[in-house]
């Protein structure tokens, strides 16, 4: 098949339809680059068709186009927030389905909805779409709020029992497209959204940072603290039939970047000191994630299924959080403050 | 005489081709009730299985399995384990064929019946050539593919999308008995000398550490096959996939290679090495019906040609996906009954000739 005879879609966004009986509303981001190395190939058109399936809209926007729609190097795949609080698990199981989609094509939540973040244009981009597409990849963007879910990890929390998805939200303010916030799905759909700050803890807790960062208030100021890199263990300790201690153990490097309203001077006993505050605040934040968690009744961080594999009884349990306890450690280990002493 | 290296790759490929077979689909049928401790059984069987073959056939080097046989027992079983040997390898042929057009027609672009021509062309002219070339195109081939596999066994355990979790879920259905069906599509992992047999007449007669580490590398073989989707679709997903490997490495997030979409090349190497299987396969299934019929160079060769090739053409029209699950079953079955007759009647002649 030739290059010229396909048209690269290379993100997919499903909204809610604005006609009441038609069920979605696809929109395709389809690539217009010409393959020549040197201009950049930003350009793009979108096709949008309502229908009651995604099949049928596949179907019928392939008729609107000349050129065969090629998905293979579609990256990104948006769900508009009103259909993902609906339902969830038919649209990711399509996707799944569709063996010529990529399993490690990223998953979004698209707030208002997908067209608007679809129709959004930045001013630097190589591929059409590749905008999209990096801001969830780990290498090209550090930011600590994304958290990345790839399309079979999602079909994955949909079928295990003992797991929830979690997805990053997309969002267009004021012409700028952000990702920094993260939302909390149960089986069926969208429940809750974390916000900046518990996004950034939620990362921690999950995958682990790089480039985080957080202010610590001590007696003699108010320092702005960089984590150069956090990662958690978890483990869940059965201690009889009743009780279960989930166990949180956090490590931190990290390094203090400013004092506000002050120049640093560092001594031995002042990094103890924010050592020591860190600690206290990261556990307390940590703390008050879990019982958001908690009380929104999903389990994101998949502690079911790490009850489940820790025992030969297999008991379905129907609420993992009755009887639970939560014990959080913290570790932080200060580098001073970079390379001036 | 070649080297006894060759002896390794003749299981390694038996031991890699397991993925077109779908023995990792088969055993995750039982991921529930017991498939654990099939596995397990397996490979205490393929172990025992491997060394009493080993035991009774150093004491005929640089023999065949004609003239192994050939002292004792009466003509007439000589002929019906040959017979069935054929017809088995045919039929394991057919399977294998089926199995790699299907994977090529879901996720290949490609026009598949030309593949399925051009694949049926290669095998008929490969199969006609020496013994001795067929292992050295055996040895290439591996030489080719084992980097590849490697790669992918690296970014398994550097990813960290992989949920350990479910692999320690997997351990937990620990207290099942084995399932028959496990356990013998298992033990086809370590049964390939059943194929070996006519090519040790070419090949130095092997010792007991050349059988040890094949062992040990059809172990790794057989674990990862089974363990390392369960990672990547949780131990409920994993039994909802149709072609449970192509999709793990699609799942792969290959980012510091030249392409960064794996499943074209991983279809590209399950091509080699299912081609390379067929190849030898096809091949003893024609020398046993020459050794079968004492005509050594004359025109029953071509006859053999002809079934394959019919065989092949039939079953294109008449293969979906279920039933070839079902059949391999069988398949898996049948060998491992004439296995055992094997065994049984290799004791039986060194008995006597002792």
């Amino acid at each position: 098949m030739d290059i010229d005879k396909r048209s690269f879609v290379t993100a997919i966004g499903i909204d809610e339809s604005d006609n009441l009986e038609k069920k979605y509303k696809i929109t395709l981001k389809i690539s217009l680059s010409k393959g020549d190395p040197a201009t950049t190939g930003a350009e793009f058109t979108l096709l949008s068709f309502d229908a009651n399936s995604i099949s049928e809209a596949l179907k019928n926007m392939q008729s609107m186009t000349d050129k065969e729609l090629f998905y293979g190097h579609t990256k990104t795949i948006l769900i508009g927030e009103n259909v993902a609080t609906k339902e969830i698990r038919p649209i990711i199981d399509y996707f799944v389905r569709k063996a010529d989609i990529q399993r490690t094509a990223y998953l979004g939540v698209a707030v208002p909805n997908a067209l608007q973040v679809l129709e959004f244009k930045p001013k630097v981009e190589q591929v059409a779409g590749s905008y999209l597409f990096s801001m969830f990849e780990e290498n090209s963007n550090e930011s600590p709020y994304a958290k990345a879910l790839t399309l079979f990890d999602a079909y994955r929390r949909e079928t295990e029992s003992g797991i929830n998805l979690a997805m990053p939200i997309i969002e267009v303010q004021h012409k700028k497209i952000q990702v920094n916030t993260i939302a909390l799905f149960s089986k069926k759909g969208l429940e809750s959204k974390l916000n900046a700050k518990e996004s950034e803890l939620f990362k921690l807790l999950t995958v682990g940072i790089k480039n985080g960062s957080t202010i610590i208030n001590t007696n003699d100021g108010t320092y702005t603290i960089k984590i150069l890199k956090g990662k958690t263990n978890c483990k869940i300790i059965n201690a009889d039939n009743n009780t279960k201690t989930a166990f949180f153990h956090i490590k931190l490097q990290t390094s203090v970047e400013e004092k506000v309203d002050n120049h640093l001077d560092l001594t031995y006993e002042k990094v103890q000191k924010i050592q020591d505050e860190t600690e206290k605040k990261i556990k307390k934040d940590v703390h008050l994630l879990l019982d958001t968690i908690q009380k929104s009744k999903l389990d994101p961080m998949g502690l079911g299924l790490k009850l489940r594999a820790s025992s030969l009884l297999h008991r379905d349990i129907p609420d993992i959080y009755s009887n639970l306890n939560f014990k959080v450690k913290v570790d932080c280990r200060i580098k001073e403050a970079g390379i001036v002493g | 005489m070649l080297g006894q290296r060759y002896y390794i790759y003749l299981f390694y490929i038996n031991a890699l081709v397991s993925v077109t077979a779908c023995i990792p689909q088969l055993l995750y049928k039982n991921r529930y009730n017991g498939s654990l401790t099939s596995l397990a059984l397996s490979v205490i069987i393929g172990a025992i299985f491997i060394f009493l073959f080993q035991s009774r056939i150093k004491k005929f080097p640089r023999q065949n399995i004609l003239e192994i046989l050939d002292r004792d027992l009466p003509n007439i079983l000589i002929k019906a384990y040959h017979s069935l040997s054929f017809l088995l390898s045919v039929f394991a042929g057919v399977l294998f064929l089926n199995s790699i057009m299907q994977i090529i027609r879901e996720f290949a672009p490609l026009n598949s019946s030309m593949i399925f021509y051009c694949f049926l062309l290669l095998i008929v002219f490969s199969i006609l050539i020496e013994t001795n070339s067929i292992l050295f195109m055996l040895e290439i081939v591996i030489l080719f593919v084992t980097p590849l596999l490697l790669l992918i066994l690296l970014r398994f355990f550097t990813d960290h999308l992989v949920l350990m979790d479910s692999i320690k879920e997997s351990f937990t259905y620990i207290v099942h008995f084995p399932k028959a069906h496990s356990v013998v599509s298992g033990l086809f992992i370590f049964t390939g000398y059943t194929n070996l047999l006519v090519y040790c007449e070419h090949i130095v007669s092997i010792n007991k550490k050349h059988l040890l580490i094949i062992w040990f590398i059809l172990c790794c073989v057989l674990f990862s096959t089974y363990f390392i989707p369960i990672g990547y679709f949780g131990l409920k997903g994993v039994g909802l996939e149709n072609y449970v490997w192509v999709t793990t490495i699609d799942s792969m997030h290959i980012n510091y290679f030249f392409l960064e979409r794996m499943v074209l090349v991983f279809i590209l190497i399950l091509i080699g090495i299912t081609l390379m299987y067929l190849i030898i396969n096809y091949h003893s299934a024609i020398r046993m019906l020459q050794m079968m019929t004492d005509d050594i160079g004359g025109k029953i060769k071509w006859f053999g040609i002809v079934i394959v090739v019919i065989s092949a053409l039939v079953t294109q029209y008449y293969a979906d996906e279920i039933n070839l699950l079902t059949f391999f079953i069988y398949y898996f079955v049948f060998r491992f009954i004439l296995d055992l007759i094997l065994i049984f009647l290799l004791f039986y002649v060194t008995k006597k000739a002792s």
